[in-house]
């Protein structure tokens, strides 16, 4: 399940088409974007309710609290209650809620995309609105403390399950 | 409180034939669940105002409809735990975080030591006529029909499997 994007796309790209052709079978782009979507969704959500996950199969975790509960009331905690001030604070967060949410922007970033033989999901690479960093670079760091960008033993269940779905609704359409 | 429930089968199901009838089952309840009835085909209660005015509510993007689902955790850890002849064993893993909340919305206690009034949300069974509907494809006098059954159903999760070990994350912690 975790492989680095970056040689998962190596290796696809070099699959010769009549192989990737035959391995694809009955399930076409579309398909695997819709699950991706799911995916994706589902690792938003989860880090959103203030849960992470260490890594693949492993139990969902409340994510670490901000720094400054339950004393000294500061740091982080002061800092998104002034931001929360000038209305800057994403509004599916507060100021004491660990859930990787400040301005939203880093786990807007969550995208995905299909290649000839897999989805893959991912973090763009794209420069925040202050332009100092990417929301790759600050989900690397984020994710020293607060692990996130994994599915849990559940997840993996409701990915699975979509999948059934998915095979299901193909045979009931004859496809 | 281990929450599970034992549903009755004829006598004249194999094991894998038992197995396949549980996972129709499985996604039968969940399907039930996911339209706001329960067991027995009644409307969910509501929502409290409080819950809905939460900022989790806000978040899981729900509507007023009750479908017992914020993470989708709790639903896709429903399992069959054991079966037998004439009989299989539905529910969740003892002690985990599962159990506890199907515990509260079956009970409805939700974190209370009793119930809460008119809040119980028992999705974990199965109607006499959904289940006669599922065993329709498992006849007794047809021992081919009900082994086609299975292997179709171990066909579906089987490409099911191979879709899902399709999907890759990106390594967020780059250790080059």
């Amino acid at each position: 399940m975790k492989i680095k994007a970056k040689d998962i796309n190596l290796a696809l790209d070099k699959l010769k088409p009549s192989i990737a052709k035959r391995t694809i079978g009955a399930v076409d782009s579309n398909d695997l974007l819709h699950i991706c979507k799911f995916v994706a969704d589902m690792i938003l959500k989860r880090t959103r309710l203030g849960f992470g996950v260490r890594d693949n199969g492993e139990k969902r975790e409340k994510l670490a609290e901000l720094k400054g509960r339950p004393k000294p009331y500061k740091s982080t905690i002061q800092r998104r209650e002034t931001l929360k001030e000038r209305g800057q604070l994403s509004s599916e967060t507060t100021p004491t809620k660990s859930n990787l949410t400040m301005t939203g922007q880093m786990l807007n970033a969550i995208s995905y995309k299909v290649k000839k033989l897999g989805g893959i999901i991912f973090i763009k690479d794209s420069t925040r609105k202050d332009g100092k960093n990417t929301n790759k670079e600050i989900a690397e760091y984020v994710s020293k403390n607060r692990p996130f960008f994994h599915l849990s033993d559940s997840e993996i269940r409701q990915l699975k399950r979509e999948a059934v779905k998915l095979v299901r609704s193909k045979l009931k359409n004859g496809r | 409180m281990w929450m599970k429930t034992k549903i009755k089968i004829p006598k004249h199901l194999k094991p894998e034939e038992r197995e396949a009838l549980a996972l129709e089952i499985l996604e039968q309840i969940v399907d039930r669940t996911t339209k706001g009835l329960d067991k027995d085909g009644n409307k969910f209660p509501g929502y409290s105002s409080a819950y809905k005015k939460s900022l989790n509510f806000k978040i899981g993007g729900k509507s007023s409809k009750v479908d017992l689902t914020l993470s989708g955790d709790m639903l896709a850890d429903m399992r069959l735990l054991n079966h037998k002849n004439g009989e299989l064993v539905i529910g969740f893993e003892r002690g985990s975080e599962s159990n506890a909340k199907a515990e509260g919305n079956i009970l409805g206690t939700y974190g209370q030591s009793s119930p809460i009034r008119g809040k119980q949300r028992d999705f974990l069974g199965i109607q006499e006529k959904e289940l006669t509907k599922l065993l329709a494809d498992y006849p007794i006098d047809d021992p081919a029909a009900r082994k086609e059954k299975a292997q179709e159903i171990a066909s579906i999760y089987g490409k099911a499997e191979n879709i899902s070990a399709r999907i890759f994350l990106e390594d967020v912690l780059d250790e080059d």
